[in-house]
């Protein structure tokens, strides 16, 4: 399979070397005398030529030139209307006209199509647009175009491994499909279909994912051959499953309120219960590397005073909120008859929690009304340090020994690097970057309007759209 | 939009050295601030909580409080004004047995929640009809033996008033026949779990509660020879389910409304909502 569509065009670059061709029209639209020229493009990283006009000062390229180096096949009827199809995109032109169909939808180019000696030119940027190349301009001025075939609204991205990201896509049944990206190319495979299964939650190897079905049964899928075996029947409710640090076990919060930490061997369904405090609502399970030491957030709910004994139309009903923000917890299972030690006591939310690799702190974003929220540590001795210092940190996420900030700013974002108590700025990104995705020894990627990007030597490329 | 990504995004130098001088307040990810605060239904109080952790990651200036002391205090506190949204188990804007609709709330369907009949682990009875059940919640039948099972004392359960599985129960599986409400057999408890726990450690109990909080240490029993499965809900055979409703005081804004959009997006309904055990509301033709 090619995968390597893209199309780098350096028209606009002096240095390439072209070749004008004397050229005389019979079509109407066309000059008697326009010139044709030789460009030369980059498809795929390859010198191509593609034939170029100039009308009217707009650059106009050979339809069947880029159409061909993109990938796409076509079909001209009548002499006068041109269909090109491409990654199950067909785009229909016709000479004379600004008119493009794409599909079922009408659209408009910057200028009409022009047919010179029997080939069709349209204008650049609406003619890659209707076939769905994605168009950037480099620094440069050179003027990419990628015709990767992509996936559409892909969401929850996380990486496998170094050069592979897991996403999912809704599927229209209601159901949700995974897929595997390649995020050098955006090349995508499907790994795991389902209208059941919990999301999957992939082990650090990179080579499993673990997940629960309606029933609360788990299982865990090899993501090289795609298939799932059961390792456990228990119907239990499991909020949430955490694969220890050698991708041996699973750990989970079971029941509704997710009041209990377990541990299931996949190798013989085995759970034992790890904690039983009879405190109900624990969330954001973290698991030390020696599966011992344990961060998690539990929020209490509010309290109700209702008297039922009274009408209903009396409204004879109190909530007291006080004390529902979520706190964090630690527990050290080595210690004999150890309790579970709160680690934090501020009304303040607390979102993104998670542990470092050592477990030697937790780490959260703490938001309070009307102020930034800071991204914060907090040890097992319960002392708090602010990671990133006056910056209002609106996501973060852990990839091995490093956290990653997304930070708000006035004019859109920033992605900080924090290592211990060094931070260092990665990037500067637009307002509509919503969540970075982090992995151990991976490039960093962004969310950008539903799009997923990844760093890819300096540049960032679209692996989804 | 792209071309606006594009000029933005795209070619931005990494490692960019970029001078951290003012402190700025969020503009980016999401705009979206305020305070929600959800009374109600404590069936349905872990997928609030569930949906209230995912939603404050994407929206982290918005803080969630939840709540729960039965269905019936959640319009409740809507009308009152102490709540955003209010939990209940039936459509509180309509009339329900034992409850008048309240005026001027909008219901807003959040999933669905199949009931189940459930016996203490020792009761020889898997099945009973809807006229065994309307006999032995209303204290007509007394004895397991008159429904085909051993000779022992029925101990009834049942939800206090207010509840709403026990709204949907009585409209469903009794079909609004009334319960029995005193005698030395008879017992009312005020959560799912106090339900739970009643028919898990008293012998001959029976009960009724949400399907997904059925435990190994209980029996749920077929209806009219139907077992309370997701499949038979969805399928229409099994007739003892509703849905879960969030109430508002007129239509939602703001927060509140982008919140009651994320628990009804698919991609709440098809991931957490099914990890616990209710039924994504598109499931229900």
């Amino acid at each position: 399979m090619s995968m390597k569509k893209t199309v780098i065009i350096s028209v606009l670059a002096a240095a390439v070397s072209t070749s004008a061709v004397g050229a005389v029209s019979a079509a109407p639209a066309a000059t008697a005398s326009t010139q044709v020229t030789n460009s030369t493009f980059y498809v795929n990283d390859a010198v191509t030529t593609v034939r170029t006009i100039v009308k009217d000062g707009v650059t106009l390229v050979s339809v069947r030139d880029l159409g061909v180096a993109a990938g796409a096949t076509f079909t001209v009827t009548g002499g006068k209307t041109v269909l090109a199809y491409l990654n199950d995109v067909l785009v229909e032109l016709q000479d004379g006209s600004t008119k493009v169909r794409i599909g079922d939808e009408e659209g408009e180019l910057g200028a009409a199509v022009v047919n010179v000696n029997n080939s069709f030119y349209a204008e650049l940027e609406g003619f890659a647009s209707a076939l769905g190349i994605e168009q950037t301009t480099d620094a440069s001025g050179k003027v990419w175009l990628d015709a990767t075939k992509r996936l559409t609204d892909a969401e929850d991205p996380i990486w496998i491994d170094a050069q592979t990201l897991l996403v999912s896509t809704l599927a229209e049944d209601g159901g949700r499909v995974d897929y595997k990206v390649n995020a050098a190319t955006g090349e995508f495979t499907e790994v795991f279909r389902t209208s059941t299964a919990s999301a999957l939650t992939v082990a650090p190897n990179g080579a499993k994912a673990a997940y629960t079905d309606e029933t609360g049964a788990v299982y865990v899928l090899d993501l090289a051959t795609k298939s799932s075996s059961k390792v456990s029947g228990d119907d239990t409710i499991k909020p949430e499953l955490v694969w220890s640090a050698d991708s041996s076990a699973i750990y989970f919060l079971q029941g509704d309120k997710g009041s209990v930490i377990a541990k299931l061997n996949p190798a013989d369904g085995a759970i034992t219960k790890v904690l039983e405090d009879k405190v109900d609502y624990k969330a954001d399970l973290a698991v030390s590397a020696d599966g011992k030491k344990f961060f998690y957030s539990v929020t209490k709910p509010g309290a109700v005073t209702a008297d039922a004994n009274k009408p209903v139309e009396s409204d004879d009903v109190a909530i007291d909120m006080t004390g529902t923000e979520p706190q964090l917890y630690f527990f050290d299972s080595s210690v004999k008859d150890g309790k579970p030690a709160k680690l934090t006591e501020k009304a303040d939310d607390k979102i993104f929690v998670g542990a470092s690799a050592d477990a030697g702190q937790a780490y959260y974003i703490s938001s309070e009304e009307n102020k930034v929220s800071s991204l914060l540590a907090v040890g097992a001795d319960k002392s708090v340090k602010s990671l990133l210092e006056g910056k209002d940190v609106i996501q973060a996420t852990a990839a091995g020994d490093k956290l990653y900030a997304l930070v708000a700013t006035a004019t859109g974002g920033e992605v900080y690097e924090i290592q211990g108590a060094a931070s260092k700025l990665l990037y500067t990104v637009s307002e509509d970057v919503s969540e970075i995705v982090a992995g151990k020894g991976a490039s960093v990627a962004v969310v950008e309007g539903g799009a997923i990007l990844v760093d890819n030597g300096g540049k960032w490329k679209k692996v989804t759209k | 939009m792209k071309m606006k990504w594009f000029k933005s995004l795209a070619f931005t130098t990494l490692a960019l050295a970029v001078m951290a001088t003012a402190v700025p307040v969020a503009s980016a990810a999401s705009k979206l601030s305020g305070k929600i605060v959800i009374n109600g239904s404590s069936a349905l109080l872990p997928l609030t909580l569930q949906a209230a952790k995912e939603f404050k990651k994407l929206n982290p200036k918005v803080k969630i409080s939840a709540s729960a002391a039965g269905s019936i205090t959640g319009p409740q506190s809507v009308r009152k004004g102490i709540a955003d949204i209010g939990a209940v188990d039936w459509d509180a804007s309509t009339d329900v047995p034992g409850f008048k609709k309240f005026d001027g709330q909008v219901a807003h369907k959040v999933a669905v929640i199949p009931f189940a009949a459930v016996v203490n682990k020792g009761v020889g009875v898997d099945n009973l009809t809807t006229k065994q059940l309307q006999d032995i919640f209303s204290g007509k039948v007394k004895n397991w033996k008159e429904v085909g099972g051993n000779d022992a004392s029925i101990v009834v359960v049942n939800r206090a008033f207010g509840s709403g599985t026990r709204v949907n129960f009585q409209m469903k599986a009794l079909d609004g026949s009334d319960f029995m409400s005193k005698g030395d057999n008879y017992k009312e408890v005020k959560s799912s779990g106090d339900m739970k726990t009643a028919v898990e450690t008293t012998p001959n109990a029976i009960g009724y509660m949400d399907l997904v909080y059925v435990t190994s240490k209980m029996k749920a029993l077929k209806i009219n020879d139907v077992a309370p499965t997701e499949a038979n809900v969805i399928n229409g055979k099994y007739k003892v389910w509703g849905y879960g409703y969030y109430m508002t005081k007129g239509q939602p804004t703001g927060a509140t409304k982008a919140f009651i959009e994320y628990i009804q997006s698919k991609t709440f309904q098809n991931g957490s909502l099914k990890k616990l055990k209710f039924i994504p509301i598109s499931a229900m033709k």
